[in-house]
C-alpha cells in the first residue's frame, strides 16, 4: 500500500492551520501535506493562548515534547479560570477537570453537598485536583509549529486565495486559484483560514447564527498577555474582560474605541463537504470566555484524523455525515458550556437580564432542570468537557440541588467529612 | 436526623428475577430512604429470563455485598466468557462474541485496522477471534479469573455467569427478607387509581387485602399488569425487525466438557440457546411463529439437544418491543413488563440492572418530579434502542437464504440508525463510539467480523508499521495467548474446586 499517496492542502496561517499541518504530516502515513501561507490570522482565534488539557493530548499524539514546547514558546501550565463578578459579586475557580474522589460509588459533588448538612465545608474549588492545560504565547507557538511542520515535510506555498475550480457536479474542489494566477491541485482541502472560510464556502454551506443565545459580538484586544497559571474572567456591566481582551454586546455598549473586532458566534452546519473540511474559526466561532478555541481545534483535528479517507477512495457520504454529526454535537455542547454562566447569572444590568433570557437548547435546559432538581448531569454521546467542569460551574454559580442524592444520604456525614479531609490532606501533600 | 423525609413506600409487584433484584437492591443500597413490600403469587410461574448474563452482573452482586462463591454455589452457576454463534452468516460458520478485546492496537489505532491490513496484504492474519484470549479459553474449555497485572492482551477479558434463574430469585429473596423486605403472597385482582392524579394508590389481592404505596414497581413480566394493562402505556412493536415471538425451552443432561460460554446456534426459523450450568444444560429454540409452528419447533429442539431431556418442553410467547415510557405516573416497569428483547445477547438481566440503577439514582420523594421521570425514560429508551440495533445486526448480516425465515431477515429493511452504522464500518472499519448504551466497539467488531462484514479499507495510520514487523507482531500475540491459556485449569475443575453447587436439583 504505497502507490496511493494522497495530497492535502491546508489553507491558513493561523494556529489551527499550523496544528493541522503538523498533525496530518506526522500521523497520516502516505499523505502529502502542503499549506498555503496566507499571512493572515484571525484575532478571534489567534490572540488567545489558553488551552485545556486537550492540547497536551495533541502534543503527545504528534510527538511534541512538552518540555520543548514550554521552553521554546515561554508557555506555562494552566489550571483553569477564576470567575469574578458573577451572581452577586461572588468569585470561584473553575478547573479543567476532576474534583475530589468518589466514595462507595457516589460522585464527589454529592458527597460535598451532603457534607453541608453537617456544618461548614471548605469551598468546592478547594477539592480541585489541578488538571493541567497549557497557556501558550500565540505568536511563539505559531512560530514553533511552523518549524515543526517544515521538519515533518509540510510544503509551504505563499499566496492568497482568489477562488476555486470545482468538479462538474459542483461537489468537490479540483484546484485552488491564487491571486497571482497559480493553481494548486490537491485531493483534499482543509480550510483553516478563519471565519471567512473562503474555500469551504465555495461548496454548498450554511451558517447557524447563535447570537440569540450568546450576545457578545465585540472584542477589544488592548495587549497580548503573558502566559498565566489561570485566566481571570471578570463579569462587567455589559460583558466581561480577560487579561488581554474585553468582550461585550454592541446592543448594550457603544463601540467607543478603535481596534474593535466584530464577530458573530455560530457554526457551520456541515464542516465537511465533498473533499473540503473546515476547522477552527472557519467551522466554529465562539467567544474566548471559556477557552474553547484551541480545545475545539484539538478535537476537530483528532476527529479529522480518525475519519481520514482510506487508500483508494473518497470519504463516503456516511463517513462525512458521521464526522459532521459528531462535530455538530460537540460544537453545540461547547456553545452550551459557554452559555451556562450567562443563564445562571443573576446580575441586574440590562445586558445580563437579556443574556439570562437568551435562547436555550433543549439539552441545556434539561441539564439545568436536572441539576437543580438533584445535582445530576446527563451523559452526552459527544461532550468535550469533563462532567466535573459542568458541575463546578453549577456549584460555583450558586446552584444547590433541591434533593440530597439517595446514595449519599446512606453514608454517615462523619464518614463523608473524613473522606473530604483525607482528600484535602492528599492535595496538600502533593503541593 | 429529625428532618429526614418520610420513607418512600415502594410496592414491587412480581417476584421473578426483576422483582427480587429490585427488592434486594433497594433494601441493601438505600434502606433509609424506602420501605419495600413485594407482592407475588406462588400460583404464577416465573419466566426466569436470562440464565446467561453479562459481566455487569458482577458489579450488581458486589454492590449488594454478595460473595461470589456463595452465589455460585446457591445458583448452580458456571462461568461465562462470551457467546458462541454457530451457522449465522453461513451454515458452517462459527465465531465468538467474547467479553473482552481482540489483539493490541497501536498509537490510538484499533487492532482491527492492523488485522485488516494484514489480511488485505496477504499476510498470515488468521481469524480476528484468534487474538482474544477468552476465545482460546473457550475453545479449550478452560477458565481462570483475569488478573489485573497480566498485561493488555492476556488480561483483556471479563466474565459473567450462567445460572439457574429460579435459584437466583430464591437467593435474592432470602437476602432481601433478611434485610427487612416484606413479602406478601397473593394474586392481584385489582389496581386502584387515585381519581384525581391517575396515580396508582393500591393493589387489591384475591383475599380482599389491599397493599397501598407511594411508588409501584411493575415486575409482573410480560403481562405488564400496572404499566401496560392499568396505565395503558403503549407498546412499540419491533417485530418487523425481530420476528421471533416464541421460545420452546427444555433442559437436558450435559455431554462433553463444561463450556465456559453460552451458544446461540442458528436454526431454520430462529436460533437455539445452549447454556451449560453445573447440574444441567439449558436449551431453547427461539423462533418466529410466522415461519414455524410450536410443535415443529419442539420436535426440532428435542432432536437437537445433546443429552437426555430432564423435563418436557415449555412454550414462552412474547413480542419484541418496549413500552414507550418505562415510568409513567408513580409506576416504573422493570424487566419484561417494560420491554422484551430476545435473549440472543443475554441482555435481559442487564436491562433490569440499568432500570434499578436509574431508579436508585432518581429515587423519588413522595411528590414525583417530571424531570426525574423524563430522565429515567430517556436512559431506558436509549439502552433498549441500541441493544435492539445490535440484535438486528445478527439477523441482517447473513448470507443465508436457505429458509423463508433467513431470507426475510437477510433482506428486510432495517432501522436507519443501524444501516448507517453498518455502512460506516464497511467503508473503513470505523465504529462510532457511544457514551451511553451497552455494546461497545469490541462487541460490534466481534459480530461484524464474525458474520463476514469486512471493511473495504482500513485506517491509514495502520500503514505505519512495516509488513514484516506486523506479521511478527501478530504471531507473537497468538503465541502469548497460547502460552497463557495452556496454564489455565479446565473450567469444570475450576468450578468443582471453587464453587461446586450445594444441595441438589429437585
Amino acid at each position: 500500500m504505497s502507490a496511493d499517496r494522497r495530497s492535502v492542502l491546508i489553507i491558513g496561517s493561523g494556529v489551527a492551520a499550523l496544528m493541522a499541518a503538523v498533525a496530518l504530516a506526522r500521523r497520516l502515513p502516505g499523505v502529502e501535506v502542503a499549506r498555503l501561507e496566507t499571512g493572515v490570522t484571525d484575532p478571534v482565534e489567534d490572540a488567545f493562548g489558553a488551552c485545556r488539557p486537550s492540547i497536551r493530548t495533541f502534543h503527545a499524539a504528534v510527538g511534541i515534547e512538552e518540555a520543548d514546547v514550554l521552553s521554546r514558546t515561554r508557555a506555562s501550565f494552566r489550571l483553569g479560570t477564576l470567575l469574578s463578578g458573577w451572581s452577586g459579586g461572588g468569585q470561584f475557580f473553575r478547573g479543567h477537570g476532576l474534583y475530589g474522589e468518589p466514595l462507595s460509588g457516589v460522585a464527589f459533588h454529592h458527597l460535598w453537598l451532603r457534607a453541608q448538612e453537617g456544618g461548614a465545608v471548605e469551598p468546592y474549588e478547594s477539592f480541585y485536583l489541578a488538571c493541567r492545560g497549557m497557556h501558550l504565547d500565540p505568536l511563539l507557538y505559531r512560530q514553533a509549529l511552523r518549524q515543526l511542520g517544515r521538519a515533518a515535510g509540510v510544503r509551504e506555498i505563499e499566496g492568497a486565495v482568489a477562488g476555486v475550480e470545482r468538479t462538474e457536479d459542483g461537489c468537490y474542489i479540483r484546484t485552488l486559484k491564487l491571486t497571482d494566477g497559480r493553481s494548486i491541485v490537491a485531493d483534499s482541502f482543509v480550510d483553516a483560514g478563519g471565519r471567512a472560510a473562503t474555500v469551504r464556502r465555495a461548496l454548498s454551506s450554511q451558517w447557524i447564527d447563535w447570537s440569540a443565545a450568546l450576545l457578545v459580538d465585540r472584542l477589544r484586544l488592548p495587549c497580548s498577555p503573558a502566559p498565566a497559571l489561570y485566566d481571570h474572567l471578570i463579569a462587567s456591566p455589559s460583558g466581561w474582560q480577560l487579561a488581554n481582551a474585553i468582550g461585550y454586546s454592541s446592543a448594550f455598549q457603544s463601540d467607543d474605541a478603535s481596534g474593535t473586532v466584530t464577530f458573530r458566534q455560530g457554526r457551520l452546519v456541515d464542516p465537511w463537504s465533498g473533499n473540503c473540511v473546515a476547522i477552527g474559526g472557519a467551522a466554529l466561532c465562539l467567544e474566548p470566555s471559556a477557552a474553547t478555541g484551541l480545545h475545539a481545534v484539538c478535537r476537530q483535528i483528532e476527529r479529522l484524523i480518525d475519519c481520514w479517507p482510506g487508500h483508494d477512495s473518497r470519504a463516503t457520504a456516511t463517513e462525512i455525515g458521521c464526522f459532521n454529526r459528531r462535530t455538530a454535537l460537540e460544537s453545540d455542547r461547547m456553545r452550551d458550556f459557554v452559555q451556562l454562566p450567562y443563564l445562571l447569572n443573576e446580575r441586574p444590568e440590562p445586558f445580563w437580564r437579556a443574556a439570562a433570557a437568551g435562547a436555550v437548547s433543549d439539552e441545556l435546559a434539561r441539564d439545568i432542570a436536572l441539576f437543580r432538581e438533584r445535582g445530576r448531569l446527563v451523559t452526552q454521546d459527544e461532550d468535550g468537557f469533563e462532567r466535573d467542569e459542568w458541575i463546578a460551574t453549577f456549584i460555583g454559580l450558586g446552584v444547590r440541588p433541591h434533593r440530597t442524592d439517595a446514595l449519599a444520604a446512606e453514608i454517615p456525614i462523619a464518614r463523608i467529612q473524613q473522606h473530604l479531609a483525607s482528600i484535602k490532606a492528599g492535595l496538600c501533600n502533593e503541593i | 436526623m429529625s428532618d429526614e423525609p418520610p420513607k418512600l413506600r415502594v410496592v414491587v409487584v412480581g417476584g421473578g428475577t426483576a422483582g427480587w433484584m429490585t427488592a434486594a437492591a433497594l433494601s441493601h443500597v438505600v434502606p433509609s430512604r424506602c420501605s419495600v413490600v413485594l407482592v407475588e403469587s406462588d400460583a404464577i410461574g416465573i419466566v426466569g429470563v436470562g440464565e446467561a448474563t453479562l459481566p455487569h452482573i458482577r458489579a450488581f452482586n458486589e454492590r449488594l455485598g454478595i460473595d461470589e462463591r456463595d452465589f455460585m454455589k446457591a445458583t448452580f452457576a458456571t462461568y461465562k466468557l462470551g457467546i458462541e454463534f454457530v451457522d449465522w452468516a453461513r451454515i458452517g460458520d462459527r465465531y465468538m462474541h467474547p467479553f473482552g478485546t481482540s489483539g493490541r492496537g497501536a498509537g490510538g489505532v484499533g487492532f482491527h485496522h492492523f488485522w485488516n491490513r494484514a489480511r488485505q496484504a496477504g499476510l498470515d492474519a488468521r481469524n480476528f477471534g484468534d487474538y482474544a484470549i477468552s476465545v482460546a479459553m473457550s475453545r479449550q474449555s478452560r477458565f481462570a479469573p483475569p488478573s489485573k497485572d497480566a498485561g493488555d492482551l492476556i488480561g483483556a477479558y471479563n466474565y459473567a455467569y450462567q445460572f439457574d434463574a429460579s435459584r437466583f430469585a430464591s437467593f435474592l429473596r432470602r437476602i432481601s427478607e433478611q434485610a427487612g423486605i416484606i413479602r406478601i403472597e397473593g394474586r392481584i385482582v385489582d389496581v386502584r387509581l387515585n381519581g384525581e392524579s391517575g396515580d396508582i394508590s393500591a393493589v387489591t389481592l384475591e383475599d380482599g387485602r389491599s397493599v397501598a404505596g407511594d411508588f409501584f414497581v411493575d415486575a409482573s413480566g410480560f403481562r405488564s399488569l400496572l404499566l401496560g394493562e392499568t396505565l395503558g402505556e403503549p407498546f412499540e412493536d419491533w417485530s418487523r425487525w425481530l420476528p421471533c415471538d416464541r421460545a420452546v425451552a427444555m433442559p437436558c443432561s450435559t455431554r462433553g466438557p463444561l463450556s465456559p460460554f453460552t451458544s446461540a446456534i442458528a436454526m431454520d426459523a430462529g436460533w437455539r440457546w445452549r447454556i451449560p450450568l453445573q447440574h444441567r444444560t439449558g436449551n431453547g429454540y427461539v423462533h418466529a411463529s410466522a415461519f414455524m409452528d410450536e410443535q415443529t419447533a419442539m420436535d426440532r429442539l428435542v432432536a437437537a439437544v445433546e443429552g437426555p431431556a430432564l423435563a418436557s418442553p415449555r412454550v414462552l410467547r412474547f413480542k419484541a418491543g418496549r413500552r414507550r415510557r418505562s415510568w409513567a405516573h408513580n409506576c416504573m416497569a422493570v424487566g419484561l413488563s417494560s420491554g422484551f428483547l430476545e435473549p440472543l445477547e443475554s441482555t435481559s438481566i442487564y436491562l433490569i440492572q440499568v432500570a434499578i440503577t436509574a431508579l436508585i439514582e432518581l429515587l423519588p420523594h413522595k411528590a414525583i418530579s417530571s424531570v426525574d421521570r423524563n430522565e429515567f425514560n430517556d436512559i431506558i429508551g436509549v439502552e433498549y434502542d441500541r441493544v435492539r440495533d445490535f440484535l438486528i445486526l445478527h439477523y441482517h448480516a447473513t448470507q443465508r437464504r436457505d429458509t423463508p425465515f433467513w431470507n426475510y431477515v437477510g433482506t428486510m429493511p432495517i432501522p436507519d440508525s443501524l444501516a448507517e452504522r453498518i455502512a460506516l464500518f464497511e467503508a473503513r472499519g470505523r465504529i462510532e463510539p457511544y457514551a451511553r448504551g451497552l455494546f461497545l466497539e469490541p462487541s460490534w467488531l466481534a459480530v461484524y467480523l464474525g458474520q463476514n462484514i469486512l471493511p473495504r479499507d482500513y485506517d491509514r495510520r495502520a500503514d505505519g508499521m512495516p509488513a514484516a514487523g506486523l506479521n511478527a507482531a501478530l504471531a507473537r500475540m497468538r503465541h502469548d495467548i497460547d502460552v497463557a491459556v495452556e496454564r489455565m485449569p479446565l473450567h469444570a475443575d475450576y468450578v468443582a474446586s471453587h464453587c461446586a453447587m450445594t444441595g441438589s436439583d429437585p
